[in-house]
């Protein structure tokens, strides 16, 4: 029995078609398992109001969801998630357009297909809806419940200064500059000249002549003597 | 044979026990259990833009706390605006840390605002993109104009002109502009889903 899911946003519909593999004919419609797909056919998400679609099987809605969310989580934050290389195809990639007036998503298909690129640009409401549908994809335990949302933090490592480089530059080539500049002007500056009263380097030599020494005249010492 | 099951998935926080609300939100390991100043700008932030959006929002802010019983960890009116004032760029910042529980409460209160709100904030967002398409100005759109003057207004008299980054926006209003935008964005994230988790995840990226 095939099982047609939608998810409803006002510019955007997820349509998920599939099957649930453990469901057998005999089975009373209202068990526990009514409605769940665990195996997906087909997936295909609509843009109303731009007429544009992607469309995959299972790895396509796996990979745009990740990438969505992740992007998303980009958004929100301002910090780079890492958009890691999707190891299956289709390989999706979100980029900003027009100063983020737009989202471009890209979906790259294996050279076995037919499209071997599909490219949609989604104005910022259009991208909400497509991460709000994707996220109900998410909170559905009846679809594909194997697939769930997992949101991650961005280390303190890969967070950069919310001042950009070239202003976090700016004190040390200033700095550079002034030293640089102060030792050229230095280097210009003639060395000053010894000066005048500075003693000579060669002092003349000075002869020491001992004093000559006169005996003192003295009645006193005569008299003394008599 | 095929089957067709539409849904519509709408989350009420309402509903539900207050413990419930705040284990929705993963404890994420902070470093002395309580939040940077970061955290506490953007929350803060996020509650300003939505306070730009409509008038009487404190009220309503207040109104939300008491219906999903969270008067434990916000009291009242002071309370919150002492939370508030744990973001460094208000003129009067009380240099205090919030709380994991805090925190939880104010983007809870931001998230279901958003919700509430989230028809104006399309409007406003598709208002924008149209504005820039046809290379006009983005003030010359009424409700737009409106939201960001109330932002501009909120925004000088409430933070520290001081503050380098605070005097920056303010002598810039396009910067100030895009700021408001860029928050209106936030905003419409928060009405989403998991707009709740994705929010609060988004505030700890970069600093664990």
């Amino acid at each position: 029995m095939n099982i047609i899911k939608q998810y409803d946003r006002p510019n955007c519909v997820l349509t998920l078609e599939g099957f649930n593999e453990n469901s057998s004919a005999s089975q009373d419609d209202f068990d526990d398992d009514f409605g769940l797909i665990s195996i997906l056919t087909s997936a295909e998400c609509v843009f109303k109001t731009s007429n544009q679609k992607l469309q995959g099987h299972r790895t396509f809605l796996e990979n745009l969801a990740r990438v969505i969310n992740n992007y998303a989580q980009e958004l929100l934050s301002g910090l780079s998630h890492s958009q890691e290389d999707l190891q299956e195809y289709p390989k999706i990639s979100v980029t900003a357009l027009d100063e983020a007036k737009k989202y471009k998503i890209t979906v790259e298909n294996d050279d076995d297909q037919e499209v071997k690129m599909q490219e949609i640009e989604l104005r910022k409401t259009e991208f909400f809806d497509l991460l709000d549908v994707v996220d109900q994809f998410y909170a559905d335990s009846t679809a594909l419940p194997d697939v769930s949302l997992e949101l991650e933090v961005v280390s303190k490592k890969l967070r950069q200064s919310e001042e950009p480089l070239s202003q976090r530059m700016v004190p040390v080539v200033t700095g550079t500059l002034s030293l640089a500049l102060a030792a050229g002007i230095l280097f210009v500056v003639p060395n000053p000249k010894p000066s005048d009263l500075e003693p000579s380097a060669n002092p003349l030599p000075v002869e020491d002549i001992p004093a000559e020494t006169v005996p003192l005249e003295s009645d006193n010492g005569n008299s003394s003597e008599e | 044979m095929s089957q067709s099951v539409s849904l519509v998935s709408e989350s009420s926080l309402s509903s539900v026990n207050h413990v419930d609300i705040l284990d929705r939100l993963a404890n994420i390991s902070l470093v002395n259990q309580y939040c940077s100043p970061r955290i506490q700008q953007n929350i803060d932030l996020l509650l300003l833009a939505v306070e730009a959006l409509e008038l009487g929002a404190s009220e309503k802010m207040l109104a939300s706390i008491h219906d999903l019983k969270l008067t434990e960890v916000i009291s009242g009116r002071v309370a919150l605006w002492r939370l508030r004032c744990s973001n460094p760029w208000r003129r009067s910042y009380t240099r205090e840390f919030l709380s994991a529980d805090q925190a939880k409460v104010l983007v809870i209160i931001a998230t279901l605002r958003a919700k509430d709100l989230e028809p104006l904030i399309r409007h406003l967002i598709d208002s924008e993109y149209q504005m820039k398409e046809k290379n006009l100005p983005i003030e010359n759109h009424f409700m737009l104009s409106e939201y960001l003057e109330r932002f501009r207004i909120h925004f000088r008299s409430r933070m520290n002109s001081r503050r380098t980054k605070v005097a920056s926006y303010i002598a810039n209003e396009s910067e100030l502009n895009e700021l408001a935008l860029n928050l209106l964005q936030k905003l419409l994230f928060c009405s989403g889903t998991k707009g709740l988790e994705r929010i609060w995840f988004s505030l700890f990226d970069g600093e664990i």
